[in-house]
């Protein structure tokens, strides 16, 4: 059964990798924290104890609440500082538009997890294999967290991506399929360095 | 003195390289190229590439303008007009 728009349960998450070299020279590149940032948000980011993690939990917290902006048919576009973040990372905000946060870091790693409606969204982040492929390990992440979930084997499980033309990478979001018919959970990929992170916009009750 | 298409072409290239992470895409990379299905960059890196483009070119690029960069053309594009 397709869900009425009021019961739609969406999900978008991010993860960064905080030990990337490339990171770490993107966030000293003069003029990196003002084009991601908005006023607010680098007032908070100047009182801060550790302002590089703290600016990657931004970055992250954007990155998931645009993904499932574009899930809601906002059209959000690239620049970070459309999408304004909470100072307790709690909520972001996009135009007239609230989306929930929940961020998350441990010492190598930040996440954030955007999620509406009557979701209680599960997620992990996992570190790669030496030699995995990013994507690929992120469809196993994602397939292991959703065989627990919905009882079924994860060899049943897969996840597509269909081609778009409108979107800037190429494709819409991903679809995780059983026996290849959609499930109709919705769910997020991400990786970045090292790491992996998968999300489900799992029901309540 | 402004530089031609094609010379903003090799430079818009020259920066993108570094941020790429499908090398093999921009070895053969034209106008129609995209930045962030074909060469790989990542959101992250695409600020970098904004950045290093104002630089290079000594423009600003707003928010809007790069929001309308999918292509290595589009880049060049929003250079040229820029510069005009």
């Amino acid at each position: 059964m397709t869900p009425s728009r009021g019961e739609l349960a969406l999900v978008g998450n991010d993860v960064v990798d905080l030990g990337d070299p490339d990171n770490r020279e993107s966030f000293a590149r003069p003029g990196y924290v003002e084009r991601v940032c908005t006023p607010a948000e680098r007032r908070v980011l100047e009182a801060a104890e550790d302002p590089e993690r703290l600016f990657w939990c931004f970055f992250a917290a954007k990155e998931a609440a645009y993904k499932l902006l574009v899930k809601l048919g906002e059209e959000p576009g690239l620049s970070h500082r459309r999408i304004e973040v909470a100072a307790d990372l709690g909520s972001s905000r996009y135009d007239d538009r609230e989306i929930a946060l929940s961020v998350g870091h441990a010492d190598s790693w930040v996440h954030a997890l955007a999620s509406i409606g009557p979701a209680a969204p599960r997620f992990e982040v996992s570190e790669l294999g030496e030699h995995a492929r990013a994507s690929a390990a992120g469809r196993d992440l994602l397939c292991r967290m959703a065989s627990e979930v919905l009882g079924v084997s994860g060899d049943a499980l897969s996840v597509e991506r269909r081609p778009s033309a409108t979107s800037y990478d190429g494709f819409e979001p991903p679809r995780l399929c059983e026996k290849g018919v959609p499930t109709g959970l919705d769910v997020s990929l991400s990786h970045d360095g090292r790491f992996v992170a998968a999300a489900l916009a799992v029901r309540r009750g | 003195m402004s530089m031609s298409e094609q010379q903003v072409f090799e430079k818009v290239v020259s920066i993108i390289k570094p941020f790429a992470k499908a090398p093999e895409a921009l070895a053969a990379a034209s106008m129609e190229t995209s930045i962030l299905k074909d060469l790989k960059v990542n959101s992250a890196r695409l600020v970098d590439v904004v950045l290093e483009i104002e630089d290079a070119f000594e423009i600003e690029v707003k928010d809007e303008d790069a929001d309308k960069v999918k292509t290595i053309g589009d880049a060049v594009k929003l250079i040229l007009a820029a510069q005009a």
